[in-house]
């Protein structure tokens, strides 16, 4: 009797013959409105390129030593990394303790959960311009509210000023996403193993410091997604901004994302958009790798072959 | 001595709670408040909590004065479109992925898994190119292309994770029986992840529903856009009448709430998928 | 029906080898059992069978062709797994339909076939159920149906009783039984119960650690244990094992262990003196305050405690070298803790077995007549690997 052939090359190739179909719909989708997309982002971002996508001139690095030379542009940098910081870092504390307040056993929790989502399920730009009449500095609830429990009487016109408008901002993005992420941990914290906290109680853990020694290392992976998911998500959102000021006045609440648009589509300098675009891909790239290296481990490999 | 200090704790946390959850939900009264305002209370000073006079014919109204109609027509098949776009191409995708053993399936898996992290911004730039190209600017075809794209590679995703956790030797079965790979997907694998399948497409159908980059990007004819880029449009463009875009607001986002209700408990536990066991 | 034969199969997965080198011949309508502890590879091999898993090496034929590479459904196999693997949205009329409905038969032979099989296994009113809605058993014979409902040519079935609880499973066994004899089918079944091997199976393989160790009737492999491993593997209580030496005496050999020393009527061969396992089976070994004339005695021991098995009772006795062994008393008999019995066998129930690789010596093949040829001595059988594969349970 003879022996099994190893695996050959037309075996390999059977078997790709064999997934294409099933693939092929999501491949040529994905290949042509997102691939070939960054592709042509990369060409553009090295020439000269107006607003009907017609490429004058090969410039090389020219469009990004330009940007970098443009004050804007880095300060754009500074403040999309300002934002995504305060925001993230300001949400995780927040969704951290409303997680843990969610999880304990208390009349109207379903419906406090409920709630929640709320927030989650607006568009973004349903929220913003929610959020720009509440500023509206004569006749919005915010200066209202403010000085009836007697804050700031102050006629705040919270659009106008940088230094206004970017915390407003900032606050805005926190509260879109304090939601998902309280969900996330909620799902993270009932997955933790009661019996720990058990174990924990018998060793002499109390309160905080359950929390510290018990409750935090267990929620790390969660923690780790969340953390991530929110990093990218404020990195690249533009209704917010757009929406209150389009980075105005001036720039000077321009994000890397509203800087990229107005290069596009306002100034028609779509080379130099594509270049901010690449920035942004370079940084992105770096957290996927990150994601990818945090989701690895979900993905189910089978060390067997299958023939059929 | 124990059981007050924890009482008082106790107290000060469910304060606490209450008055970051009034933050949260502040917005959504203000919403439904101004929403039912009489165009004439608007513009009291000082602006008053309630309507003096709640006017629910604001919610009628709106239909004449914001084109709603089509802004929800385009929305609805924007949406409708890309979660079918979805289903056709990450089902079969993320089956092959979950279930068959090929060269190059890893480095499938993380393009995947890597490609969800390719924010629509990035895109931007050259699919505007692209879609003028294609003649898909001023299309509903250009948003539901460009939605799906974005979308697919965390529909894959999901629905990978469904299919991968049905035991193996039903399949098997299913292959003794002399089922094929096709068959196999719509007798045995589709309805069985029907609950992950719903999630997943969903999800998708939320998203283009709120999409608004691509949206006012490649829209500039007012009978092509979806909601979110209408009701945009329509702050600025007169003396902003704010009780009916809150009107137009809350109808537009009552159905994504709905779904999100619907689906919620399984998208958390996709999202954290792998980190939570 | 067909037979099924197996050359030189092997599974690999990476670095673990789950099936190494197993040949295997199944005559047609036998009823073949695998029999071995958990992870020795029966499954593995079952799926090699039914294609499901493919041989990294040898050759596999069902009838006389060659099915090594052949797609599972073109195999004329059925399969009855140890989950079941029931169709969960399908009800038990659509579970046992789909199957041939994909295979393209008319309508009018599957509600035929179904209604059939339905009244074969007492499953009428069940079909129109989901299995969700089915008990265990119920489910283990919609599992059984859908196989049979196929008329395959090859029954294989993985632990199909694993997973009822023990009246169910007695129950059900009996029924497989009856069944087969129905159906006169060639079956290949795999279990790690050495009872259902032993009541069902034809021919018993036991494997471990992916390897056959022998191939036999039920009897066979427990009177004749190629080795350590199959001696001590079937039968309850175990069989003993006693160290030893084995050497040559004035009236044959001689078998010396702590605190045990006897001798046997036969020629020792030239290996002697040599290291040997005495397995005794507690069935085989008599305890009993006096010798039996004639039969072999081990010597004395003292009870220990005594298991009552309701009608047998076996002894446990602590003997010359500390070591405890088992053996069979009178039926209900009220032994006291402490009592010294003679322990008493006879040699044809004697097995021994190489100290180092465990494989069996056939040092009383010439009981009772007289040896022709000289010197007779131990012959070993079955040696190679055998041994070292015995003792890693
Ligand atoms: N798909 C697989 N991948 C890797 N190892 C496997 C796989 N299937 C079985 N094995 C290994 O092969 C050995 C035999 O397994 P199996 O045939 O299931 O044993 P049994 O059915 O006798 O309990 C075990 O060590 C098991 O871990
Ligand atoms: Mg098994």
């Amino acid at each position: 009797m003879s022996s099994l052939p190893t695996p050959t090359t037309s075996r390999r190739l059977a078997e790709l013959r064999g997934v294409a179909p099933f693939l092929a719909p999501a491949v040529v989708l994905v290949g042509m409105f997102m691939f070939y997309p960054i592709g042509m982002s990369v060409w553009m971002a090295l020439n000269k390129v107006d607003q009907f996508g017609h490429f004058s001139k090969f410039v090389g690095v020219g469009n990004f030593t330009s940007l970098f030379s443009d004050g804007d542009f880095r300060s754009s940098i500074y403040r999309t990394i300002i934002w995504t910081a305060a925001v993230v870092v300001v949400t995780t504390l927040i969704s951290l303790f409303l997680a843990v307040v969610l999880i304990r056993r208390f009349r109207f929790r379903a419906v406090a959960r409920s709630l929640l989502l709320l927030p989650w399920a607006t568009s973004l730009v349903i929220s913003t311009l929610l959020w720009q009449w509440i500023a509206n500095p004569d006749f919005g609830a915010l200066n209202h509210l403010l000085s009836s429990i007697g804050i700031s009487h102050d006629r705040i016109d919270w659009l106008a000023e940088p230094s206004h408008s970017f915390p407003l901002m900032i606050g805005i993005a926190i509260w879109a996403s304090i939601p998902p992420t309280t969900l996330m941990l909620v799902a993270g914290l009932q997955g933790i193993d009661a019996s720990l906290y058990e174990a924990g109680a018998l060793d002499g853990a109390k309160g905080w410091h359950t929390f510290i020694d018990i409750t935090v290392p267990q929620l790390r992976p969660v923690l780790a997604v969340t953390i991530l998911l929110n990093v990218i998500f404020v990195f690249n959102s533009f209704p917010i901004i757009w929406v209150l000021t389009q980075g105005g006045p001036a720039g000077q609440t321009d994000t890397l994302v509203t800087y990229l648009y107005k290069q596009g589509f306002q100034l028609y300098q779509m080379g130099s958009a594509a270049a901010v675009a690449i920035v942004i891909f370079a940084i992105l790239l770096v957290f996927s790798i990150v994601h990818t290296r945090l989701s690895w481990r979900g993905v189910l490999q089978e060390k067997d072959e299958r023939l059929w | 001595m124990v059981a007050q200090t924890s009482l008082v704790s106790r107290v000060a946390l469910y304060t606490l709670l209450v008055v970051v959850l009034g933050v949260m939900l502040f917005p959504f009264f203000e919403l439904a408040a101004t929403a039912l305002r009489p165009t004439a209370d608007l513009f009291a000073f000082p602006p008053p909590w309630l309507p003096t006079r709640p006017r629910f014919h604001n919610f009628i109204d709106v239909w004449r004065i914001i084109p709603l109609r089509s802004y929800f027509v385009n929305t609805v098949e924007i949406a409708g479109g890309t979660m079918l776009l979805n289903a056709v191409a990450a089902i079969p995708a993320a089956y092959a992925l979950a279930r068959f053993r090929f060269p190059g399936r890893q480095a499938v898996l993380y393009v995947v898994i890597a490609t969800q992290m390719f924010a629509p911004v990035v895109l931007l730039i050259a699919s505007f190119r692209l879609m003028s190209q294609l003649g898909l600017l001023n299309s509903l075809w250009g948003l539901i292309l460009m939605d799906a794209a974005t979308t697919v590679p965390f529909t894959v995703w999901m629905l990978t994770g469904y299919f991968a956790a049905l035991p193996r030797e039903i399949e098997e079965a299913a292959i003794l029986d002399r089922v094929g790979r096709w068959r196999r997907l719509f007798d045995l694998f589709i309805p069985l992840s029907m609950p992950g399948i719903v999630t997943a497409l969903v999800f998708t159908f939320i998203l283009a529903w709120n999409e608004f980059l691509f949206a006012v990007t490649f829209v500039t004819d007012d009978s092509k856009r979806p909601l979110t880029a209408g009701l945009y449009t329509f702050v600025g463009r007169f003396s902003t009448q704010w009780n009916y875009l809150m009107a137009g607001s809350a109808m537009a986002s009552i159905p994504v709430l709905l779904l999100f209700l619907v689906i919620q408990r399984r998208l958390i536990a996709g999202l954290t998928a792998g980190a939570v066991k | 029906m067909a037979s099924v034969a197996l050359g030189g199969v092997s599974k690999r997965f990476g670095d673990t080898v789950a099936v190494e080198r197993v040949d295997l011949e199944v005559a047609d309508g036998e009823f073949l059992v695998l029999l071995g502890p958990s992870g020795c590879g029966k499954t593995t091999l079952l799926r090699m069978i039914a294609g499901l898993e493919v041989a990294s090496d040898g050759a596999i034929l069902i009838g006389d062709r060659d099915v090594t590479r052949v797609h599972p459904a073109d195999r004329d196999v059925a399969m009855v797994f140890q989950s079941y693997a029931l169709y969960p949205h399908m009800t038990v009329h659509k579970n046992l339909a789909y199957g041939l409905r994909r295979r393209g038969m008319p309508k009018r032979e599957i509600e035929e076939r179904v209604a059939e099989t339905a009244r074969l296994l007492e499953l009428e009113p069940l079909l129109a159920r989901l299995p969700a809605q089915l008990s265990g058993g119920q489910r283990q014979r919609v599992a059984l149906g859908r196989a049979i409902v196929r008329d395959p040519a090859v029954f294989l079935l993985d632990e199909p009783l694993s997973n009822l609880d023990a009246k169910l499973r007695v129950q059900t066994r009996n029924e497989l039984i009856r069944l087969r004899r129905r159906l006169a089918v060639t079956m290949i079944y795999v279990t790690h119960d050495q009872v259902e091997a032993m009541t069902m199976g034809d021919r018993i393989v036991v494997m471990n650690g992916g390897r056959v160790q022998q191939v036999g009737t039920p009897l066979e492999l427990f009177d004749r244990p190629n080795n350590r491993f199959v001696a001590t593997f079937l039968g309850t209580p175990q069989m003993n094992e006693i160290e030893g030496r084995l050497s040559r005496a004035s009236r044959g050999v001689e078998f010396v262990a702590e605190g045990i020393q006897f001798e046997l009527p036969i020629s020792a061969g030239s290996e002697h003196p040599r290291d040997v396992l005495l397995g005794i089976r507690p069935h085989h070994l008599w305890a009993a305050p006096d010798a039996v004339p004639g039969r072999v005695s081990l010597g004395r021991g003292i009870v220990e405690f005594v298991e009552h098995l309701g009608n047998e009772s076996f002894a446990y006795l602590t003997i010359g070298g500390g070591q405890t062994i088992a053996a069979e008393v009178e039926a209900g008999s009220t032994l006291s803790v402490g009592a010294v019995l003679e322990l008493t066998t006879v040699p044809e129930r004697l097995h021994f077995f190489d100290l180092a690789t465990g494989g069996r010596l056939d040092v009383l093949q010439d009981v009772g007549s007289d040896n022709e040829r000289t010197p007779v001595g131990a012959r070993e059988i079955h040696g190679e690997g055998a041994g070292s594969d015995g003792d890693d349970d």
